[in-house]
C-alpha cells in the first residue's frame, strides 16, 4: 500500500498534474505580464485571476501528489480540497470577466467532470477510500465507455467523408473563436460592437479584392472577409441555439406524447400538425414580421421562429422512437423493479431512442443556417451591416448580375459569402452522415 | 464418400471478414447428403450449420468469403461445383432444384404481397412455360373433344372455356420464347387483348390453391389472398414451405423451420414434412438444435461444433453409439426427470482465434497432447460412421 | 403448509376498440377465470401454447397490467383470505371488504404500496438481450433495483451486487461490462441477478431457458434448484417446452385460451394425462429417441382466436371425444384425486 508504486499513474492522474503545474504558471504570468490576450478578455480582474489560477493548481498537485504516493486522503483534507476546488472553479469564469455562454459551457463542463469523470477528491470525499484504488478503479470503470469510444472512432476514420466533415466543422470553430485575431475589430468599428462590419468610406459600389480587404468590400464598403469571419460567429450561435431549442421543445413534447399515449398523445400530435402543416419559411417569415414590432431584436426574432418552425419534426422523430422503445423488455423489467416514470423516461427509454436525434440535430445545424441566410436575404434577419453571411449575400442583390457590359464582374460580393454557406452546411451534413453510420446499429457490429 | 450421394460439400472454408477480426465459420467441413433421405444438422448456436445451407445456395452476405472446397451436386451424370458457377445459372438451381425454408416464417414473407402473388412468383420464374404449354394442350384437347359432338350442354360449356383464340394461342407461344418482350407485356395490360394473360393467371391460381391443399391448409382459396400479417405462425409456415415446394425442388435446406412454434403446430409440420418428402421425392436437408426432432425426422445426422462436422452417421448409430466426445456429452445433456442435469463444462471457443488443434479440446473429457497441437483427421472407424477425432486415428475401415 | 400465491377467479381483457370515435367493440379473453394456488417452495410449471395466456397471467400477477376482476394473494395470511371470500360470497361489499382488499389484494394495489410489494416478487424475462438496457452496465443495472427499492446505496449496496454476482456464477470482472458483451447464458446469469437482488419471495420464470443453448441449459437450470433451496424461493415456471418443465416442476397446469383446463403433480400429469388437450401437447413432444414409437395425437386446426373463444368447452371442435354437452356447457375444474384437477365433462361424474 503505502511506497507501492502504482504501475504508471493513470491517464487522468498525469492529466490532473499537468493542468495544475499550467494552471499555477498561468497564474503567476498573469501577475508578471498582465492581461495577455485583451481581445479575449476585456473584462479580466488581474489581482483575482492569478490567485483563482494558482490556487486551483495548488489544489490539484495535493491531489496528484497524494496520488503519486500511494497514501490515502484523510476525509477532512479530501473535503476541504473537495469544497476549495468548488468555490474557485466557480469563480473563474467571474473574474475572466466571460460572456454568460460561455460561463455556461464552463459550469456545465465541470458538472460533467465532476460527476461523469469524477475528480478523484470527489470520490475520496464520498468513500471514503484511498485515492490510488479510486484512480484505479476509474481505469477499470471507463474501460467499457472508452472501448465503445475508441470503436466508434475507428468506424468514423474507416470513412474519408466523415473526416472531411468532421476537419470543415472544425474549421469553422476555429475561426469563430479565433475571429479576433484573424479580422480585428480595430479601431475602425463602429461603438465598439465588434459583430458590426467593418465599413470604410461610403461608396455604394462594391470593390474588387484588394490587399486592404482581402475578398473585396460589397455595397457600402463592408468588408467582406470580416464579415465572413465573424458570420461564422453568428451562423454557430444560431445553429446551435436555433437547434438546440427545437430539440429540447421537440424532446419534451414527444416524450410526453409518447410515453402517456391516449388523449395526450392525440393531443400534442394533431397541434405538431397544425405547425408542420405551415410551410417553414413563410411561417417563420411571418412569426418575424409579429415579433419585431413587439421589441425583439432582428436576429433572436429570427432564431424564436425558427425554434418554432423547428421543433415538430423532432417531436416526431422521437415519439417514434421512443413508441418502438417502450415496449422493449427491459422497459418492463425496469417497471417491475418499481422504478418511476422518470427513472424509466431518462435511463432507459431516451438513452435508446436518442441517436435519430442526435444525427438530425448535427443536419439541421447547416439547414437552419441556411434557412437563416435566406431569411436575412428576403430582408428578415439580421439588420444591415451585421455580420452575418446572409445579410452580406443579402448586400449583393444589386449586384449579381451587375454591368451588362462585364457581367458577373462583382462576383466576389455572393460567390465568397455564398461558399461560406455552403460548406458550411456541407461540412455539417457530412458529419451528420457520418454520425449515422457509425451508430447504425446494424452496421456496428460486424 | 458413397456413390449415391447427392450433395457432396468437400473442403469447405469460410470467413468473415468483421471489424474484430476474421471468424473462421467452418473449417474445411466434409459433408454429403444421399438421395432421397432426411439429414440432420445439429449443432449449437454459431456451430456453423446455418450458414452451411447458405453456402450450399451461394448466399453468404460479404463480409463472409467462402475460401476454399468445392460444393458439388449431381446434374444428370455430371457433377457440378455449385462455388464455381455464375449468378445466371445459380438462379436456375435456386428454387428449382435447391430451395430452403427458414426459421421465422413472417420475415420470409414480403408483408406487402399476399400469399398467392409469392407462391406465384416461384411458379413464374421456374415453371411459366411449363403452365403456357398446358394452357395450349387443354385448348387443344377440348378443340377436338368440341369437334366429336355428342356432349351435354354442361360439358360443351366447360370445354369451351378451355378453348383459346389464335390471338390468344400467339400470345402465349410468345411469352414461352421471350417473356419479358414488349408485345408480351404491353398486352397484358391492354383491357381487351389481356384476356390470355388472365386465363394464365387463373392457372396459375390454381396451381397455388392445389398447393396449399397439399400442405393441407384449410380453405387455401382464401387463405391464398390473404396477407402474411393475417396468418398464424404454422399457417404462415406452411405456406412457406408451399413457396419451396412450388417448382418441386430436389433438394430442400430447412433451417429451424419449427422452432419459433408452439409444440402441437411443430408437430402438425413435421408430420406434414414427411408425408411431403414421400410425395414429391425430395431429400431434406433439416438444421436443427433439437435432438427430440432429429430423432423424428432424419435418417442421418451431422453433428457441428465451432465450425466443424465432428460426426456423421444414421440416427440410430448417432444415438445408440456416439462416438465424438462432443456427441456423447450433447446427448447426456438432454433432460430427464429425476436425474441430475448435465452440462459441459466450459464455452464454445471464439471463431476469431481458433484453438490450433481440435476445436473441443478444451471442454473434451478425453483430450490427449495432440488434440492440443493438431486437426483431427476425418475418418471411418465404424461403417457408414464419421467421426473427425483424434481418439480413432487410424481407424478407418 | 401455506400458500405463497393464490389467484381467485383472475381475469384480463384486452379492450379492442374500433370505430371513429374509437369505442370498445370486443375483447380479448386473454385470461378468463383462473384459479390457484402456488405453495411455499415448490416450483408451479405452466404450461400451454402461444395464445393461452399464460404470459399475461404471469404480466397480471406481477402488476404489470391491471387485472379486470379476481383476487391476488401473495404470501396473505389465511384467515384474512377467508374473510374477504366470505364477504365477497355475501356479495355485500362494503367498508371492510373494501378495507381488506386495499391492504391484502394485490389485484387493487396501487401507488406506493405497490412499489412496496414489486421487491417480494419477480421476473426472470425469456430473451436476456433484450430484458437487459443494452446501454447500460451490468453494475448499474443490478444497483438499479436497489437503488429504487430503497434497499441499499453506496458501498454497501455495491457489496451486495458483488456477493449476487457470484452467487449466479459470474465474478466482479464482469461489472463494468456492457451485457453485449457476454454470451448468452451469461446474460441470463445477469437477468437472474437482477431479478434475485431484491430477495424475492416468488419469481416467475418465462421461458428462462429457450435462448440459451442445450449445453447451458442444464447450467442455468442446476442454479435455478440451488438459488430456490439458499433463498427459499418460490416459482412459477412457464414454459412451452414440456421436457424441460417435467424435470424441474413440482406441479404442472395446463392451460388452454385463457382457461387452466388441468392441474397434477409433475409425475401424475405425464404419466396420466386426462383433458384430451394434455393428452395432445405432451404426445407432441419430440422425443430424442429414434427407436421410440407411441401412439400420437395429432391436433387438427389452429388455436382458434381468444377474441372469440368457441361456447362451452373452448376445446370443443378440436376434441376427438367432444360431446352433445361440451358444445353449450364450460367444464368445471374438479378434483378427481390425487391432487389431480380437471376441466372436462368426460370426467363429470
Amino acid at each position: 500500500m503505502v511506497g507501492e508504486r502504482p504501475r504508471g499513474l493513470s491517464f487522468l492522474a498525469i492529466l490532473e498534474l499537468a493542468l495544475s503545474l499550467a494552471q499555477i504558471i498561468f497564474g503567476v504570468l498573469l501577475l508578471i505580464i498582465g492581461n495577455p490576450l485583451p481581445g479575449l478578455f476585456p473584462n479580466l480582474d488581474i489581482g483575482l485571476a492569478w490567485l483563482v489560477f494558482v490556487g486551483l493548481g495548488v489544489v490539484g498537485l495535493i491531489i496528484g501528489f497524494y496520488a503519486w504516493s500511494g497514501e490515502p486522503l484523510g476525509w477532512v483534507v479530501s473535503v476541504s480540497l473537495a469544497i476549495v476546488d468548488l468555490v474557485l472553479r466557480v469563480l473563474l469564469p467571474v473574474v475572466l470577466g466571460i460572456s454568460w455562454a460561455v460561463f455556461t459551457v464552463l459550469v456545465a463542463l465541470d458538472v460533467v467532470m465532476l460527476f461523469y469523470l469524477r475528480k478523484p477528491s470527489a470520490i475520496a470525499f464520498f468513500g471514503g477510500q484511498g485515492v490510488r484504488d479510486v484512480l484505479k478503479k476509474q481505469r477499470v470503470e471507463m474501460r467499457p465507455q472508452l472501448k465503445e469510444i475508441g470503436f466508434t472512432l475507428k468506424l468514423a476514420r474507416k470513412s474519408s467523408l466523415s473526416i472531411i466533415g468532421a476537419a470543415i466543422v472544425l474549421f469553422y470553430v476555429f475561426i469563430a473563436i479565433f475571429a479576433p485575431i484573424l479580422a480585428p475589430p480595430g479601431d475602425i468599428s463602429q461603438g465598439g460592437d465588434p459583430m458590426i462590419v467593418w465599413h470604410h468610406g461610403e461608396s455604394m459600389i462594391p470593390t474588387a479584392p484588394n490587399p486592404v480587404n482581402a475578398f473585396g468590400t460589397t455595397q457600402g464598403q463592408y468588408d467582406i472577409y470580416y464579415g465572413c469571419i465573424w458570420g461564422a460567429r453568428s451562423a454557430l450561435r444560431i445553429g446551435i441555439l436555433v437547434a438546440g431549442g427545437s430539440l429540447v421543445i421537440g424532446l419534451l413534447i414527444g416524450i410526453v406524447a409518447a410515453y402517456y399515449g391516449g388523449w395526450m398523445d392525440e393531443v400534442l400530435m394533431r397541434l405538431t400538425d397544425i405547425v408542420l402543416a405551415f410551410p417553414g419559411l413563410i411561417l417563420s417569415m411571418a412569426l418575424i414580421v409579429v415579433l419585431v414590432p413587439t421589441g425583439f431584436q432582428r436576429l433572436d426574432a429570427v432564431m424564436l421562429s425558427l425554434t418554432i418552425v423547428g421543433w415538430p419534426g423532432y417531436a416526431r422523430l422521437i415519439r417514434g422512437e421512443i413508441l418502438r422503445v417502450k415496449n422493449e423488455d427491459y422497459v418492463e423489467a425496469a417497471k417491475s423493479v418499481g422504478c418511476s416514470d422518470f427513472r424509466i423516461i431518462g435511463r432507459h427509454i431516451l438513452p435508446n431512442s436518442i441517436y435519430a436525434v442526435l444525427i438530425v440535430f448535427t443536419l439541421d445545424m447547416g439547414t437552419i443556417v441556411l434557412a437563416a441566410a435566406a431569411l436575412s436575404f428576403l430582408g428578415l434577419g439580421a439588420s444591415v451591416g451585421y455580420a452575418d453571411w446572409g445579410q452580406i449575400i443579402a448586400l449583393s442583390i444589386n449586384w449579381i448580375y451587375g454591368n451588362p457590359a462585364a457581367p458577373f464582374a462583382y462576383w466576389f460580393t455572393f460567390v465568397i459569402p455564398g461558399l461560406f454557406i455552403s460548406i458550411f452546411v456541407l461540412g455539417w451534413n457530412l458529419l451528420g452522415d457520418a454520425l449515422r453510420d457509425v451508430l447504425d446499429p446494424t452496421l456496428r457490429r460486424k | 464418400m458413397t456413390e449415391d450421394a447427392f450433395l457432396r460439400i468437400k473442403d469447405l472454408d469460410l470467413r468473415f471478414y468483421t471489424y474484430e477480426g476474421t471468424v473462421e465459420a467452418l473449417d474445411d467441413i466434409q459433408m454429403f447428403i444421399k438421395d432421397g433421405e432426411t439429414l440432420g444438422v445439429v449443432g449449437e448456436t454459431g456451430c456453423g450449420k446455418s450458414v452451411t445451407g447458405f453456402s450450399e445456395l451461394n448466399l453468404i452476405p460479404p463480409p463472409g468469403k467462402i475460401e476454399g472446397g468445392k460444393i458439388l451436386l449431381r446434374q444428370d451424370d455430371k457433377w457440378v461445383n455449385l462455388l464455381r458457377q455464375r449468378d445466371a445459372y445459380l438462379r436456375t438451381v435456386r428454387g428449382k432444384d435447391i430451395s430452403m425454408i427458414f426459421q421465422d416464417p413472417k420475415s420470409a414473407l414480403n408483408p406487402v404481397y399476399t400469399v398467392r402473388q409469392q407462391i406465384s412468383e416461384a411458379i413464374l420464374h421456374h415453371r411459366l412455360e411449363e403452365l403456357c404449354m398446358k394452357l395450349l394442350q387443354d385448348s387443344k384437347a377440348a378443340t377436338e373433344s368440341l369437334k366429336q359432338g355428342n356432349l351435354g350442354e354442361k360439358e360443351k360449356a366447360k370445354l369451351a372455356e378451355n378453348v383459346l383464340s389464335n390471338r390468344e394461342k400467339r400470345m402465349l407461344e410468345r411469352m414461352i420464347e421471350d417473356p419479358g418482350s414488349f408485345m408480351v407485356r404491353a398486352a397484358s395490360k391492354i383491357p381487351v387483348l389481356n384476356r390470355f394473360k388472365r386465363r394464365f393467371d387463373r392457372e396459375v391460381k390454381k396451381e397455388v390453391v392445389r398447393m396449399l391443399k397439399d400442405m393441407r391448409i384449410p380453405d387455401p382459396d382464401r387463405v391464398a389472398e390473404m396477407y402474411p400479417h393475417e396468418l398464424s405462425g404454422g399457417m404462415a409456415q406452411r405456406a412457406v414451405i408451399a413457396m419451396a415446394l412450388s417448382c418441386n425442388p430436389r433438394l430442400l435446406i430447412a433451417d429451424e423451420p419449427t422452432t419459433n412454434l408452439d409444440v402441437t403446430v411443430q408437430f402438425q409440420i413435421l408430420t406434414l414434412m414427411k408425408d411431403l418428402k414421400k410425395k414429391y421425392g425430395m431429400t431434406v436437408q433439416y438444421i436443427t438444435h433439437d435432438m427430440g426432432v432429429v430423432a423424428e425426422m432424419c435418417d442421418r445426422v451431422a453433428v457441428m461444433y465451432a465450425g466443424n462436422v465432428v460426426e456423421l452417421a444414421e440416427v440410430v448409430e448417432i444415438f445408440k453409439n456416439p462416438l465424438h466426445p462432443y456427441t456423447k456429452a450433447l446427448l447426456e445433456c438432454i433432460p430427464r426427470p429425476g436425474t441430475e442435469f448435465k452440462s459441459i463444462e466450459g464455452f464454445v471457443p471464439s471463431l476469431i482465434s481458433p484453438p490450433k488443434g481440435c476445436r473441443f479440446n478444451d471442454r473434451c473429457p478425453y483430450a490427449m497432447d495432440q488434440c492440443v497441437r493438431t486437426k483431427p483427421a476425418f475418418v471411418t472407424p465404424r461403417k457408414d460412421h464419421f467421426v473427425l477425432c483424434h481418439l480413432y486415428a487410424g481407424e478407418s475401415r | 403448509m401455506s400458500n405463497m400465491l393464490e389467484l381467485e377467479d383472475l381475469k384480463k381483457y384486452y379492450a379492442l376498440t374500433g370505430g371513429l370515435l374509437r369505442r370498445q367493440v370486443g375483447a380479448v379473453k386473454a385470461v378468463d377465470g383462473i384459479s390457484l394456488s402456488v405453495r411455499k417452495g415448490e416450483t408451479f410449471g405452466l404450461v400451454g401454447e402461444s395464445g393461452c395466456g399464460k404470459t399475461t397471467l404471469a404480466k397480471t400477477t406481477l402488476r404489470l397490467l391491471t387485472p379486470n376482476s379476481g383476487n391476488i394473494f401473495l404470501d396473505v395470511p389465511d384467515d384474512v383470505k377467508e374473510r374477504i371470500r366470505t364477504l365477497q360470497k355475501e356479495k355485500k361489499g362494503g367498508q371492510e371488504l373494501r378495507r381488506l382488499r386495499g391492504q391484502w389484494d394485490l389485484g387493487v394495489f396501487r401507488g406506493r404500496r405497490l412499489r412496496n410489494v414489486r421487491r417480494k416478487m419477480q421476473m426472470v424475462y425469456q430473451d436476456p438481450t433484450r430484458s437487459l438496457n443494452p446501454r447500460m452496465l451490468v453494475k448499474d443495472i443490478l444497483l438499479e433495483p436497489l437503488a429504487v427499492q430503497n434497499i441499499a446505496r453506496g458501498t454497501s449496496a455495491l457489496k451486495r451486487v458483488s456477493e449476487i454476482l457470484q452467487r449466479v456464477g459470474l465474478t466482479d470482472r464482469h461489472l463494468y461490462r456492457y451485457p453485449h458483451e457476454f454470451s448468452g447464458g451469461q446474460r441470463q446469469r445477469v437477468a437472474i441477478a437482477r431479478a434475485l437482488i431484491t430477495t424475492p419471495k416468488l419469481v416467475f420464470l418465462d421461458e428462462p431457458t429457450s435462448s440459451v443453448d442445450v449445453s447451458v441449459r442444464a447450467q442455468l437450470l442446476n442454479l435455478f434448484q440451488e438459488l430456490r433451496k439458499e433463498f427459499d424461493l418460490t416459482y412459477l415456471y412457464i414454459s412451452h417446452d414440456l421436457s424441460v418443465v417435467e424435470c424441474i416442476a413440482d406441479r404442472v397446469a395446463v392451460m388452454y385460451l385463457g382457461k387452466m383446463v388441468e392441474l397434477a403433480p409433475t409425475v401424475e400429469l405425464y404419466k396420466r394425462p386426462l383433458h384430451p388437450y394434455s393428452i395432445a401437447l405432451l404426445s407432441a413432444i419430440p422425443v430424442p429417441d429414434p427407436t421410440f414409437k407411441s401412439k400420437r395425437v395429432i391436433l387438427t386446426g389452429e388455436v382458434p382466436s381468444p377474441v372469440n373463444p368457441p361456447a362451452g368447452c373452448r376445446f370443443h371442435p378440436r376434441c376427438e371425444n367432444a360431446m352433445q354437452v361440451c358444445q353449450t356447457q364450460e367444464p368445471k375444474l374438479i378434483d378427481i384425486g390425487n391432487d389431480h384437477l380437471v376441466a372436462c365433462h368426460l370426467f363429470n361424474k
